[in-house]
């Protein structure tokens, strides 16, 4: 059983405001690529490159935006 | 009247645990012996690279403890980083630890951040995760000057120093001074045990009772070795509470030799048994319960300058220790949190 895409896709979105708020900046690659590896590993093997990449994008883009 | 609910928030050392695990354990069954409903909750800090200590912040910041089975959790007593970036209206901050190899140890051997980008951003990330966590609570406090020094120092944040009893508190027993002189804590390069084990090489007549296992244990066993002083070192890595009341009791003094220690217990332990503490003049928090000549002896931080004090004796430290209660601890806490007691 994997999670359902549309609550990793929330999870990324609100996680990145959180982080931005922590201090973690957008330009910060390296952990929001971590940060969103995570969450992608509840998506199950099959959907991972992709769906990291779009996490990740997510992720970046809601830390952007909080800031 | 309804029981308050308040949550203690603690980082968990997951092994290793130490001093602030029994503290914030303590500080709970202290408050559920005062009619509080209160519970513990803790996230471990498991760091194998930077991000991790990023991690634990956002799951700390994630929780929503406002409301727990249907009722309001009345407070939130947070203490070590990155605990007190969670979220709750009614937040104490009660700062046991920051982390302080991002800020006063930085730059030390006890320190191993860089100027790499990494570590200069995990350093902004630490200091940013402070001030939020620490600005938005209701009342900051801290468990010594010390650490409240530092606050301010760092991250330009005004606290309150905010004493407690040390672990064993009522069960520590004054006994006849004993031929050796006592050390108590994590085997670990801040703490310096490698002083008061050089100092007994300028001692002829000490013995030294070492308490505490850790990282340095190998190092410090060779040096002791080294020093042709092994025959009068005790080597004890654990013990129990019964034991540890004992070598206190025991003891001919008590050597506190860290650098810059946030408020450490060991002195306190040492007063409750009737024992002086030999500590040093850049020790930190011991330093707001010794008094050179009076409860204890205050030395520059050589070997040669604790060894000449080992054979000293001082009788005036048990009063010091002894105005310090639970009561008064708590009473404090809850207050900030319009909280009183049922």
């Amino acid at each position: 059983m994997t999670a359902d895409p549309e609550a990793l896709r929330r999870l990324a979105r609100e996680s990145g405001k959180v982080l931005a708020e922590l201090g973690v900046e957008a330009g910060d690659s390296r952990w929001i690529r971590a940060h969103s590896e995570t969450i992608a590993s509840l998506a199950g093997r099959g959907r991972r490159p992709r769906f990291l990449d779009y996490l990740s994008r997510l992720a970046r883009r809601a830390a952007r935006t909080a800031r | 009247m309804k029981s308050p609910r308040v949550l203690v928030a603690a980082v968990q050392s997951p092994f290793s645990g130490g001093g602030a695990e029994r503290h914030v354990r303590r500080l709970t069954e202290e408050l559920v012996a005062r009619g509080v409903e209160a519970d513990l909750v803790t996230i471990p800090l498991i760091e194998r690279e930077r991000f991790d200590l990023v991690r634990s912040a956002l799951a700390w910041r994630s929780l929503d403890v406002t409301e727990i089975a249907g009722r309001a959790v009345d407070a939130v007593i947070a203490t070590r980083f990155p605990s007190y970036v969670v979220r709750h209206p009614n937040k104490i901050v009660w700062v046991i630890h920051q982390y302080r190899q991002a800020y006063d140890q930085f730059g030390t051997p006890w320190s191993d951040f860089t100027a790499s980008t990494e570590d200069r951003r995990t350093r902004e990330t630490i200091a940013a995760i402070d001030r939020l966590g620490l600005t938005e609570a209701k009342r900051v406090f801290a468990n010594s000057r010390t650490v409240a020094a530092r606050l301010r120092r760092f991250n330009g944040i005004e606290s309150e120093p905010l004493y407690h009893p040390p672990p064993l508190v009522g069960r520590y027993r004054t006994g006849p001074f004993g031929d050796y002189a006592l050390t108590v804590g994590r085997l670990d390069g801040w703490k310096r045990p490698d002083l008061p084990l050089s100092a007994l090489a300028h001692a002829p007549a000490a013995r030294l009772t070492v308490v505490g296992r850790g990282p340095e244990e190998g190092r410090l066993k060779r040096l002791a070795r080294e020093l042709r002083i092994e025959d009068r070192v005790r080597w004890v890595p654990e013990a129990d509470d019964d034991t540890l009341i004992d070598l206190y009791a025991g003891a001919r003094l008590v050597v506190v030799a860290p650098q810059d220690e946030d408020l450490g217990y060991v002195p306190l332990e040492a007063f409750l048994s009737g024992k002086p503490v030999l500590t040093t003049d850049d020790a930190g928090g011991p330093l707001e319960f010794v008094s050179d000549g009076e409860t204890g002896f205050v030395v520059p931080p050589r070997p040669e300058a604790l060894g000449a004090a080992l054979e000293a004796l001082g009788r005036r430290a048990l009063a010091r220790a002894s105005e310090l209660s639970w009561d008064s601890t708590i009473a404090a806490l809850l207050s900030a949190a319009g909280i009183s007691l049922p």
